[in-house]
């Protein structure tokens, strides 16, 4: 591989603006629901506060408790190198990459669950579980979806399928990508425990999915698994608004729409949020399902549309 | 076919997909009436806004199946106050798994079909088996009388779908005589509903296998 250095230029968006994020959703969901809100720049605030403190480990967790914020933002960090960012080439390319894209966050989510089985409370046990379900119902859709570009663009590099997208290929095939965004989408809030699926924001332990399985994590490891799910927000998001974006033009205009186009996700998310209550667990895999389906969908469409 | 009809015909199949999972009847009337009005919409996309065939086709649709029938049945709905189907013979998540299996046996079904209509494209016919599939659906799995009365309109939607692809050739008078048979039959459904429920202080139909004459 010859790829220049500067490639490696495409990581650093993810790296200074994921915590943006989630002010950004934050800061929506004050603003529909009326109040101020806290300032666009509090996730930082939060992660700055939270290095300088110190972790408290319980006397019943191992070396698996210690260890999984690390894998686990680790992970993460690795699978954003295979992202473009606007008109910057991933630095991490080659066919098949799209497979290790998806295994790298069920990766820092296996780190998670076990950390959280580690600590032997009852609590984290049930999250971890709930987790581990609802990842398993979100894997065959977020797969679809990937398989849906992947035809498109006759290639299994994310690269290639996310920042090649052709104007002109995809203005004749409005419906699949229409079908293939709204599963994604639905996919990003269940992958990121958003509302409708979790609840980042409740402190009931018996209602959480996520929340409640990083209850025991203090310090920095807290921070490490804070930077870890914006960054994985970030990412999905990248696969959201690359999919959508066209390619060509200047490259600063790229640049612009894939920023704006971020924004316009997380503002998404903080409507979705406000508008919406959380669902019952049982109607979770529904959701799921449903994602499914309208991936599966996007692809029958394109390939019926290579059908006389 | 333009994009926007195979659009239009997206959202039919979608809306198939929301029919099957519905267990509040508004939605599940409000959903027939938006899919019969994109139908309307259909029928001119398809055969063109000059053309004073399409436009007394759309037009009757229109207002019998997205506006008269849907105020009859919510009128049901408000006179028996059932406003949710509470137990149907198989679960949502199980209506929208078989529904989807639907919408993949239609595609399969219409790129197997030797149809000189194909000027209207794949994606129609397959729209149309997949509506019909889903207003089978509707009829064999839900429990209460008014569901399977909107199974049998989503049905009659699919049928009509399909009628669309060979529109030239179907006349005028056949179109207007399927319109005025399912409205009637919605009207007397809508009594017998009535009916049923003043006898019977509910409107499950799996209840009427018990109906006897007395043994003399």
């Amino acid at each position: 591989m010859t790829a220049p250095w500067w490639n490696v230029l495409a990581v650093l968006p993810s790296l200074l603006l994921s915590p943006l994020l989630l002010g950004v959703i934050g800061k929506t969901k004050a603003l529909v629901a009326g109040r101020k809100g806290a300032p666009l720049l509090q996730p930082y605030l939060d992660l700055l506060r939270l290095l300088g403190k110190g972790a408290v480990y319980s006397r019943t967790a191992t070396w698996v408790f210690r260890a999984a914020p690390a894998v686990s933002l680790a992970a993460i960090l690795l699978a954003g190198f295979m992202l473009p960012a606007g008109p910057l080439v991933p630095p991490l390319a080659f066919p098949g990459d799209l497979v290790l894209f998806a295994y790298l966050l069920a990766l820092s989510r296996f780190a998670v669950i076990a950390g959280a089985m580690d600590t032997g409370s009852a609590f984290e046990g049930m999250g971890a579980s709930r987790e581990a379900a609802f990842s398993a119902f979100a894997e065959p859709a977020f797969f679809l979806v990937l398989g849906v570009l992947a035809w498109e663009e006759k290639s299994l590099s994310l690269g290639v399928i996310l920042g090649g997208a052709d104007v002109v290929s995809w203005s004749a095939q409005i419906p699949p990508l229409a079908l293939a965004s709204a599963a994604l989408f639905l996919i990003l809030l269940a992958e990121n425990s958003r509302i409708p699926v979790d609840d980042p924001t409740t402190h009931l332990e018996l209602t959480m999915i996520h929340e409640v399985m990083v209850l025991d994590h203090s310090g920095p490891d807290l921070a490490f698994i804070l930077y870890g799910s914006a960054l994985k927000l970030w990412l999905f998001g990248a696969v959201l608004v690359s999919m959508l974006l066209p390619a060509g033009g200047p490259a600063w205009a790229s640049m612009a729409l894939f920023l704006g186009g971020m924004a316009g996700v997380a503002v998404l998310v903080g409507l979705v949020e406000s508008a919406m209550a959380r669902l019952r667990l049982v109607r979770v895999p529904q959701l799921l399902g449903l994602a499914a389906v309208l991936a599966g969908l996007a692809a029958l469409l394109l390939m019926a549309g290579g059908l006389p | 076919m333009s994009g926007w009809a195979s659009t239009v015909l997206v959202a039919v199949i979608l809306l198939d997909l929301l029919l099957s999972v519905t267990s509040r009847l508004s939605v599940l009337i409000r959903g027939f009436a938006v899919q019969a009005a994109g139908i309307a919409l259909l029928a001119l996309l398809l055969d063109g806004f000059d053309s004073p065939h399409a436009w007394i086709v759309a037009g009757g649709t229109l207002v019998l199946k997205a506006v008269a029938i849907p105020y009859f049945l919510n009128r049901a709905v408000i006179r028996t106050n059932a406003r949710r189907e509470l137990e149907p013979l198989v679960s949502y998540g199980t209506s929208l798994l078989l529904a989807a299996l639907g919408v993949l046996l239609a595609f399969a079904l219409a790129s197997r079909l030797p149809m000189e209509a194909r000027r209207a494209g794949l994606l129609i016919a397959a729209a149309a088996f997949a509506t019909m599939v889903t207003g089978l659906l509707l009829l064999v799995t839900r429990t209460k009388a008014l569901t399977e009365v909107v199974g049998y309109l989503v049905l009659e939607n699919g049928i009509f779908l399909f009628g669309l692809t060979l529109l030239r050739r179907m006349p005028l008078l056949v179109e207007m005589g399927i319109l005025l048979d399912v409205f009637v039959g919605v009207f007397v459904m809508g009594i017998v509903v009535y009916n049923i429920h003043r006898t019977f202080d509910h409107i499950d139909v799996s209840a009427l296998t018990t109906l006897k004459e007395d043994e003399p």
